[in-house]
């Protein structure tokens, strides 16, 4: 039998609007518990639909089946028990969104979290749309700087891409992130950071550090604290995609950052079970790989018919043991355009940034390097790689011939420059003198001391000249040798 | 001075090797100096003559190299102007497509804008509508509109399609079935039993029945049968209304 709602006609068809008697379904709560209700009757339910319930409660439809539905609480009241009466609303669950929502701190379903004001939002949107078709998209053709020496220059990632930062616990995953949310300033990006069942000493470190650096004017955090229920954590990352897809489609750039999808994962496998659904391969439920595709397929860049705007997605997954083939880190590969790969090896040998660039990869971000960044960056990854197959053997103490050595002395000086603080993000323009200095072995034979020194005069430099990435070769050649030559005499 | 034949003949011995004296070691010096300097003339003649034909060639060459030069320079000119104008175009191009791009951008964001903008103002429009209507229903609501809205109920009950009837046929056939009714106020009695009559004809059978009043329904009636309400009710039909002007959006 078919009910008036949730699919009532549309006023705008008001020639066949007739008052008339209603009838509509009616459910029962049948039991309530960790964040979710069951609920008799609603057979014409459907899923993302929202149920209201007598108490004043709402719901999310999550679940189907023959005889009930089981639902995500989305709010409750002390009133909420068996017994209860359910109808369905009729609507969706929607974010609201606009730039009102800069500098904020709001959980998934948009309350503020910061203790200000409800925001003063624009508009509203569904938290689970359609993601663009292929006829809207354009090609990834704008460098997005993460400020990272490694990232920009070997790995580099567009507006509109997925790169997945991958990695064990504390191997610098987010500090990444952050680093690119910073490195955003002046350029024109809104960002946003969703954080999923993290501890709140960690959101408020989060916090700090955004408004320490300034970046905050500029980003939403979507904060599903690890307290949360498990409905709000699963439902966080669409909330914050919501957010950014209005953005881009507004013809903004945006970069949104999901810290992290394992965590998702766990947070819907928890809910599945919740809902006793049947567990797919590794006892994960099997649908968790369409949930993820779905929601990173959303992130792209639109063409100039559709507006122009942009959103990169930097999802962030954690591994076991640098165990990457596990279920969820590789179907979260499988998903992106490439990933960043963080060794807790190389993490505990002090090598930081702890990037393993031998398994990390951008597949579609060197069609959006800069030119002259990309001609400077050029063999540099291979010859890295090379290096770092060479260096093995000195580990045998094994003589080398004299090209082989200076190979391996080339490739220690790439790993001395590339070494980079945490949340110390580099600009480009800093990335290019290095790389210029590197090439024309301007470096070569400066011990530690003396690199670090001129690594900073040439950042110095670069950050107060008046050329840009565009400026020719010969110009910037000239600035970078007076900027070390400046470094020499101080020497 | 005495003259005779042999002075005369001595004189002119005397003569003749003077003569011979002069041309043998003056006049012969003179002519071999003399045939030197001419040809030290003719030497330096042949010489200027020669420098004069290099010269000219070397004139001639250099005119010609100029002339190459001026070709290949001209060559070059036209080449680099060439260069020149298909750089602009090609920069022109870029640039007409960026521009393209971006008045395209505009155009589709000034639509989207446009599009939001309406889809706002008629949220808004609706909103008011709905509390105007809201208002003035509250305003005219009573007992005689519960009693219309009673009478909705029944006339079109009887007129339910065989699907939705055959479904409220067998909630009433549980065995825990029951009524439960919820209206604005209390129904008159007449009106009562004429709604209890036409559920229990509709129904095929009398079920126990409980009541509720709600006065936030405004006017009109709820009545649970099972999993089902029937709704003929202010509050019902403006909250379909609502849902509907969001489908709508």
């Amino acid at each position: 039998m078919r009910a008036e709602h949730p699919d009532p006609p549309a006023p705008a068809d008001s020639a066949s609007y007739s008052p008339r008697l209603r009838i509509v379904e009616r459910g029962k709560v049948t039991s309530v518990g960790d964040g979710v209700v069951w609920i008799e009757g609603l057979p014409s339910a459907r899923m993302d639909g929202i149920v209201r319930i007598s108490d004043g409660s709402e719901a999310l439809v999550f679940h189907l089946a023959p005889d009930r539905i089981g639902a995500i609480l989305l709010t409750t009241t002390p009133a909420l028990m068996p017994g209860c009466e359910a109808r369905q609303s009729g609507d969706i669950l929607t974010m609201p969104t606009g730039d009102g929502l800069l500098g904020r701190v709001i959980d998934p379903l948009g309350m503020p979290l910061d203790g200000g004001t409800a925001p003063d939002c624009s508009g509203r949107r569904a938290i689970e749309g359609d993601s663009p078709p292929i006829i809207a998209r354009d090609f990834v053709d704008h460098p997005l700087y993460t400020g990272s020496k490694i990232v920009d220059t070997l790995i580099p990632i567009g507006r509109g891409q997925r790169q997945l930062l991958i990695g064990d616990n504390g191997t610098g995953k987010s500090a990444l992130a952050l680093d690119a949310v910073i490195s955003q300033r002046d350029q024109n990006v809104r960002c946003l950071y969703v954080m999923i069942g993290q501890k709140r000493s960690s959101v408020v470190q989060t916090i700090d550090t955004l408004r320490t650096h300034g970046a905050l004017a500029y980003t939403t955090l979507v904060v599903a604290e690890a307290t949360a229920s498990t409905g709000i954590r699963y439902l966080a990352p669409f909330a914050g995609c919501a957010i950014a897809e209005e953005w881009m489609n507004a013809g903004h750039d945006a970069l949104i950052v999901y810290d992290d999808l394992t965590t998702h994962a766990r947070a819907y496998r928890e809910l599945s079970l919740l809902l006793r659904r049947p567990p797919g391969r590794e006892a994960y439920p099997a649908d968790i790989f369409y949930l993820h595709a779905r929601l990173l397929e959303r992130s792209t860049r639109l063409s100039a018919a559709n507006g122009g705007g942009s959103m990169t997605a930097l999802p962030i997954a954690e591994t076991e043991q640098g165990e990457i083939a596990a279920y969820i880190p590789t179907n979260l590969i499988s998903i992106t355009d490439g990933q960043i790969h963080f060794d807790s090896k190389q993490f505990a040998r002090g090598v930081l940034p702890a990037i393993d660039i031998t398994r990390s990869v951008s597949r579609i971000g060197g069609k959006a390097q800069h030119e002259a960044i990309k001609r400077e960056a050029g063999r540099m990854k291979l010859d890295y790689l090379q290096f770092l197959e060479l260096e093995v053997f000195t580990r045998f103490g094994a003589k080398l011939e004299a090209s082989m050595e200076a190979r391996i002395r080339r490739g220690r000086l790439l790993r001395d420059i590339l070494a980079q603080d945490r949340l110390d993000p580099h600009s480009a323009l800093d990335q290019l003198a290095w790389l210029i200095a590197c090439n024309e072995k301007l470096l070569d034979g400066l011990d530690d001391g003396e690199l670090d020194t001129a690594l900073h005069r040439l950042r110095t430099g670069a950050a107060g000249t008046g050329l840009t990435l565009d400026s020719p070769r010969t110009e910037w050649l000239t600035a970078v040798r007076g900027w070390l030559s400046t470094t020499a005499e101080q020497a | 001075m005495q003259l005779d034949w042999t002075t005369f003949l001595l004189q002119i011995v005397n003569f003749l090797v003077l003569v011979w004296l002069l041309k043998r070691f003056l006049y012969r010096p003179v002519l071999d100096v003399i045939a030197r300097r001419r040809q030290g003339i003719e030497k330096a003649l042949s010489d200027a003559r020669d420098a004069e034909a290099r010269a000219e060639t070397l004139r001639q060459d250099y005119e010609r190299k100029l002339a190459e030069q001026d070709s290949a320079q001209a060559a070059d000119m036209a080449r680099l102007g060439d260069e020149i104008a298909a750089e602009r175009r090609r920069l022109m191009a870029k640039l007409d497509a960026e521009l393209a791009a971006e008045r395209e951008r505009q155009v589709a964001l000034v639509e989207k804008q446009t599009a939001d903008a309406g889809r706002k103002a008629g949220d808004t429009a609706r909103a008011a509508a709905l509390s105007f209507v809201s208002r003035l229903l509250g305003r005219l609501s009573g007992a005689e509109l519960d009693s219309r809205l009673v009478d909705m109920l029944i006339e079109d009950l009887a007129t339910l399609p065989a699907e939705q009837l055959e479904a409220l046929h067998d909630a009433a056939a549980a065995p825990e079935a029951s009524l439960q009714l919820t209206t604005a106020r209390a129904l008159s009695e007449a009106d009562e039993s004429r709604l209890l009559g036409a559920l229990a004809d509709t129904l095929g059978r009398s079920l126990p029945i409980t009541k509720q009043i709600d006065a936030s329904m405004q006017s009109g009636l709820r009545v649970g049968i099972g999993p089902w309400m029937l709704a003929a009710s202010l509050a019902d039909e403006l909250a379909f209304f609502r849902s509907g002007a969001r489908r709508a959006c």
